[in-house]
């Protein structure tokens, strides 16, 4: 007797054949890519610049555990939780890729939120209005702590040209392989080249990590 | 929520599995609530959902959410689960009819399921599920993640191996160049 033979006699394990999808293939394989700054920065901009539809908005239920609260009391149970919204837009890049680009709120409180966030992702643009600049830390700190490859990408405001690049790098100090450029967040082209730069630095450091393992 | 599909306002809705969550709240039932205190009227197949669960507990007060401008509690739509039955799925998660037909009864996320599976028809992903039919997060994650376990969704996941992918990161470059 087969040791699949139950299969065939028990109805509730038989699959239901349906009609076949054409050509039967796979859905696209999903590549995220994350988009931080402070608020009112323009992510949601950026985003829109590049993706082929409006950018949606989904909200997210978000728990933390009391962190950083003192909690008094011995039972230390302070699960909150906290609705944030995240905007998102979508890039198809062949049949088999699809790009998402999500626009993470940047804000020190919803730091908590980040790890389902970045759980996957390819890569971050960390999105910096100059008069804003430290409105930018929260998101290159935990870019850096986690190790995920980010570029800077300095919006480029009309009017507000008080900040250039290198002096971003500066106060930012970011390690020197990260790239600082300038984004005109409403732009097509610009994006597209500020995620084509971030795209190489995942390269980069892909055949880096190719060539340790060669040696 | 729209529920372009769900009855009119002057129609009786036979939808007891909201009733359990608007029970022992307090509130006293809005104008019309169920039950009515007229006799009651013939059946009528509800238009919505079937019940299936989330029976009215005896004694309480059952309303309904519609009445009050309110919608039905998303969680309703998952029996309050916060996690799937089957593999979780991630927001970016891409999904993809199969054509399979479903062979489940009707129940509360009926209709939730069936915009799902009339969405993924393309490709999509589970956060494009929750923007579009307007659901938290979370519930979609759930939902989708329950109908790729019983085989009507296709489901792609981030491959963690993408970032070291050489051959895989030049393909995607060249078609970002290309856009």
């Amino acid at each position: 007797m087969s040791p699949h033979s139950d299969i065939t006699t028990r109805p509730d394990l038989q699959l239901v054949p349906g009609p076949t999808r054409q050509g039967g293939r796979r859905p696209p394989i999903p590549v995220k890519v994350l988009v931080s700054g402070g608020f009112g920065v323009g992510k949601t901009t950026l985003i829109g610049a590049l993706s082929e539809i409006e950018p949606l908005t989904t909200e997210a239920a978000m728990t933390t555990v009391g962190a950083g609260v003192d909690t008094p009391g011995a039972s230390g149970d302070t699960k909150t939780t906290t609705t944030v919204a995240m905007d998102f837009g979508r890039i198809t890049i062949d049949d088999s890729i699809i790009l998402y680009m999500f626009g993470t709120p940047g804000q020190d409180r919803f730091g908590f939120m980040w790890n389902d966030l970045a759980n996957g992702a390819l890569g971050g643009v960390v999105l910096v209005d100059t008069s804003l600049l430290a409105d930018c830390f929260v998101a290159l700190d935990y870019f850096e702590k986690i190790g995920l490859p980010f570029v800077v990408a300095v919006n480029q405001f009309e009017n507000r040209h008080n900040l250039n690049l290198e002096q971003v790098r500066e106060a930012t100090d970011v390690d020197a392989h990260v790239p600082v450029v300038a984004v005109d967040a409403r732009s097509r082209e610009s994006v597209k080249q500020v995620v084509l730069c971030l795209l190489n630095v995942v390269l980069n450091r892909a055949r880096a990590g190719a060539a340790t393992a060669a040696r | 929520m729209s529920w372009d599909e769900a009855p009119t306002d002057d129609e009786p809705l036979g939808r007891p599995f909201l009733t359990g969550a608007g029970a022992g709240r307090g509130a006293p039932p809005p104008p019309g609530a169920w039950p009515p205190s007229s006799p009651p009227a013939p059946f009528r197949p509800p238009q919505g959902p079937s019940p299936g669960f989330g029976a009215a507990p005896s004694g309480g007060e059952p309303q309904r959410y519609e009445d009050q401008g309110g919608e039905v509690r998303p969680y309703l739509l998952t029996g309050g689960r916060t996690s799937a039955r089957g593999a979780a799925v991630a927001m970016e998660t891409v999904v993809l009819a199969t054509g399979a037909r479903s062979t489940r009864g009707p129940d509360a996320a009926g209709l939730e399921r069936a915009r799902i599976l009339r969405l993924a028809e393309r490709p999509c992903s589970a956060a494009e599920v929750a923007a579009r039919l307007h659901l938290p997060l979370q519930v979609a994650l759930v939902l989708v993640a329950d109908l790729v376990a019983e085989g009507l969704l296709d489901a792609t996941a981030v491959e963690l191996s993408q970032a070291d992918d050489v051959l895989f990161l030049e393909r995607l470059i060249a078609g970002v160049a290309a856009l």
